[in-house]
Order: C-alpha cells, then structure tokens, then sequence
C-alpha cells in the first residue's frame, strides 16, 4: 500500500524543485542581459569626460533596441551573445571612437591599445579569458 | 575639423547613407546593413561625425516611457552628401579597370600586350 505523507512530501519536493528551477533560470537570464550593459559602462570609462554620459546613454540605447528586437525570439542565450558582440566591439575601439571627436592634439593619443591593461582587469572575470 | 581618410570600409558607410540621403539611420540597422560589427562601425561613425559629415540626433521618444534612453540617430549633412559623392567617385576612378580606358582604345588587331 502506498504510503500517503510519501506522495505527499514527494509532490511537494517535486512543486519546491521545479519553482526554485524557474528563479534560477530568471536570475540567471536578468544577468546576463546586464552584463553587456556593464561592457558598454566600461567602454564609456575610455571616453573623455565631455561625451562620455552622451555616448553611454546612445550606446545603451542602442543596445536596449537590439536586444528588443531578440527578445521576441525567446532566445536568451542568442540575445546575450548578440548584446556581448555589440559591447566588446565598442570598448576594443572606445579610444578610436575618442580621438576622432577629441582635438587634434589629443588624436596623437589614439592607439588602438586594447590589449593593454585597464579593462581587461575589469571585464576578465565574467568572460574567463584574454583572448 | 579634419577631413577623414576615406578608406573601403568609409567608403561603404557612406555608400550606406547615400542610398537614402534624407533618412536618420540607426548605428545598429547600418550593422546589418553593411555587415560591420561594432567596433568597427561606431569608430567610422565618429570620424565622420567629427569630420562634419554627418549629424546624430536622438530619436523623439519619452525616456520613461520607452524604459530607455532615446537612440542615436545619424544623418549625412549637406556637407557629408557633397563630399561623400565626391570621395566615392574618385574611389571609383581610382579601382576602376583599365580595362575600361582600353575599350575606347582597343589594341591594334594581332597586338597581344
């Protein structure tokens, strides 16, 4: 005879594990929607002070719209990869982005040297890698 | 304001605005239209921004509304048209097949080279 405080606590278990596996699954999709948001905040650190609020809001924007235009596909994994391009390339070319609306004097200073230090410390944690 | 070395890849942005010389473009559909990434497109887009070829706006949208900020949106100026004409005409001179002068002045019949 089956015993019926098992089905019971069974059917709880079961209710328990598959709630705690949605939150999961939500935390885990709300993170990594950010994380492409934190890459264009750190692109923005490379900008001068003067157009850097400018460019992080446009650039954010932009980034909202892309993801928007994913969103519908229910494809969270696509949209974060999508939102994660658009962000990198922006910070590797930040300081091209820079000089060219920067005086000419500041333009002289406009090496692409996104290899060299600074966010690579910031960003290397959630993308496990330098290359 | 310096005027920008108007390498291919200018070249194909501009050709981009060109094809609709009154229409606001946004950075992300000139992606896919163009096939540039990011990091490559926004640099261009800067460059011809500080060159004064083109003009960004932001979109007319109401922040709290939309939950975002309002998108950049580019325009080729007057300006930019004019030299964005000029740039990708001499471009083309510049690649364009010899092939095309010798037609007009084909070879003496037997001469091979």
């Amino acid at each position: 005879m089956i015993d019926r405080s098992g089905i019971l606590i069974g059917f709880v278990v079961a209710l328990l594990v598959t709630i705690i596996g949605d939150m999961v699954s939500e935390e885990v999709r709300t993170r990594l929607d950010r994380l492409p948001h934190l890459v264009i905040k750190l692109a923005g650190r490379r900008l001068n002070d003067d157009i850097r609020t400018q460019f992080i809001s446009d650039w954010t924007a932009e980034l909202g719209g892309i993801i928007r235009q994913h969103r519908a596909s229910g494809l969270p994994i696509t949209r974060f990869v999508i939102g994660l391009r658009f962000g990198w390339g922006l910070l590797r070319t930040a300081k091209q982005t820079n000089a060219a609306l920067s005086r000419p004097d500041e333009q002289q200073d406009a090496q692409n040297d996104w290899s060299s230090g600074d966010y690579w410390e910031a960003v290397g944690p959630f993308l496990g890698t330098r290359h | 304001m310096s005027e920008p070395r108007v390498t291919v890849a200018v070249a194909a942005v501009l050709r981009a605005f060109l094809n609709e010389p009154t229409e606001p473009r946004y950075g992300y559909d000139l992606m896919r239209e163009i096939g540039f990434p990011s990091g490559k497109l926004y640099p261009i887009l800067a460059r011809l921004e500080g060159a004064g070829w083109l003009r960004r706006d932001h979109e007319d949208v109401d922040p709290a509304v939309a939950g975002r900020p309002p998108r950049a949106l580019y325009h080729l100026t007057a300006e930019g048209v004019r030299m964005a004409r000029y740039e990708l005409a001499s471009l083309y001179d510049q690649i364009r097949p010899r092939g095309h002068a010798l037609a007009k002045n084909p070879l003496p019949e037997g001469q091979v080279s």
